[in-house]
């Protein structure tokens, strides 16, 4: 296929696309409306539900916190009611910020460089969230462990003698992992920023 | 001037740019479909920013290519959708079998591209001048004689191959 061949193929199917209208008044405004409450069902729906559990688990930690009766307990209750209620903030704030972009107003080029950016930022944040659920789920199970359960996690060390490695095991496993996925969409952003710039 | 009624009629008279761009920005029928009908959305949701002084398809081809580029950021979607099947996507198909296999393989060449390529030669292909180019993309219009002449090249390759 040649060069003006792909123009002139390109051309008919232009031609035939428009001829055959498909699109009804009716379809149309089904789309439009079918996405609207999709999209408003897809943001409330999870969002709702993971901060209605972090913000029962804030609740329960604060009512039961006389029970975590050693520092070191204290320490782990008090940072997993922080990150409890950080984490459905932030997720909330940065839905909002996806909501605010114009993608009318922005050129092609300028959501390329956004489009790049955004991969990396993202992926970053996913590497962030990997570590920091990492360390929130050891100390959830410290808090919840002695709240619930009445166990001292510390105090048990035939117990930890064989947690604590195979924890630091899983996690270097999984940030190879991330780490490699990190990097393959750092990368691919890169190349498309410095393809913009040529 | 931004009713409903006009939004509806521009959406129809320009509804082959829709279906163009989401067929280069998609590998499967079902993110093409998705595609499609999220430009259609997203051309609703600014209808009302768009100004009348500006041409409706520069403002067309923007929000459709900006909205491929943003679905590209997504994971699997997850979500219900309008019965839009079979006419958009056999749209050629069911008219001439050789022709729908000529402009698969023709996508299949531009699909190649790197991501700011295909904008470019979508456009070109669109019968647009560099200043409607250069509008859309944001691009300067040496910039795109440039990138356009190595786009040839780089087709003309892959197509010798």
């Amino acid at each position: 296929m040649e060069l003006e061949e792909m123009k002139s193929l390109w051309e008919d199917m232009s031609q035939k696309v428009d001829q055959q209208k498909v699109l009804t008044d009716q379809l149309i405004m089904d789309m439009t409306k079918e996405r609207y409450e999709n999209r408003m069902r897809r943001i409330s729906v999870p969002e709702t539900i993971s901060a209605l559990i972090c913000f029962a688990a804030v609740i329960y930690l604060i009512s039961n916190f006389n029970l975590l009766d050693v520092w070191y307990l204290q320490l782990t209750g008090v940072l997993t009611i922080v990150a409890c209620m950080l984490l459905p903030i932030l997720s909330l704030k940065s839905i909002k910020k996806m909501k605010a972009i114009d993608i009318s107003k922005s050129t092609y080029k300028e959501s390329l460089v956004n489009y790049a950016k955004e991969k990396t930022k993202f992926m970053r944040l996913q590497k962030t969230s990997f570590y920091t659920s990492f360390i929130v789920l050891i100390l959830a199970v410290i808090t919840f462990g002695k709240i619930m359960k009445g166990i001292d996690v510390f105090t048990m060390t035939e117990k930890l003698n064989w947690l604590v490695p195979s924890g630091i095991g899983v996690l270097y496993i999984f940030s190879q992992w991330v780490l490699k996925k990190y990097k393959k969409a750092a990368d691919s952003a890169n190349d498309i920023l410095k393809e913009l710039e040529e | 001037m931004h009713s409903k009624e006009d939004f509806i009629q521009q959406i129809k008279e320009n509804e082959g740019i829709v279906y163009k761009v989401a067929r280069l920005y998609t590998n499967s029928a079902e993110d093409q479909k998705d595609v499609y009908q999220e430009i259609v959305y997203q051309l609703w949701k600014s209808y009302p920013s768009f100004k009348a002084n500006s041409k409706i398809s520069t403002w067309m081809y923007r929000v459709a290519l900006n909205t491929a580029i943003s679905h590209l950021k997504k994971e699997k979607r997850i979500g219900t959708r309008v019965s839009i099947d079979n006419f958009l996507l056999n749209k050629i198909d069911e008219v001439d079998t050789v022709m729908e296999e000529r402009i698969t393989l023709l996508y299949a060449h531009i699909k190649k591209l790197s991501i700011v390529e295909k904008g470019i030669i979508l456009l070109h292909l669109e019968g647009k001048n560099y200043d409607d180019i250069a509008a859309i993309t944001g691009f300067t219009k040496t910039n795109i004689g440039t990138r356009l002449a190595r786009i040839k090249q780089k087709l003309k390759s892959q197509i010798k191959k």
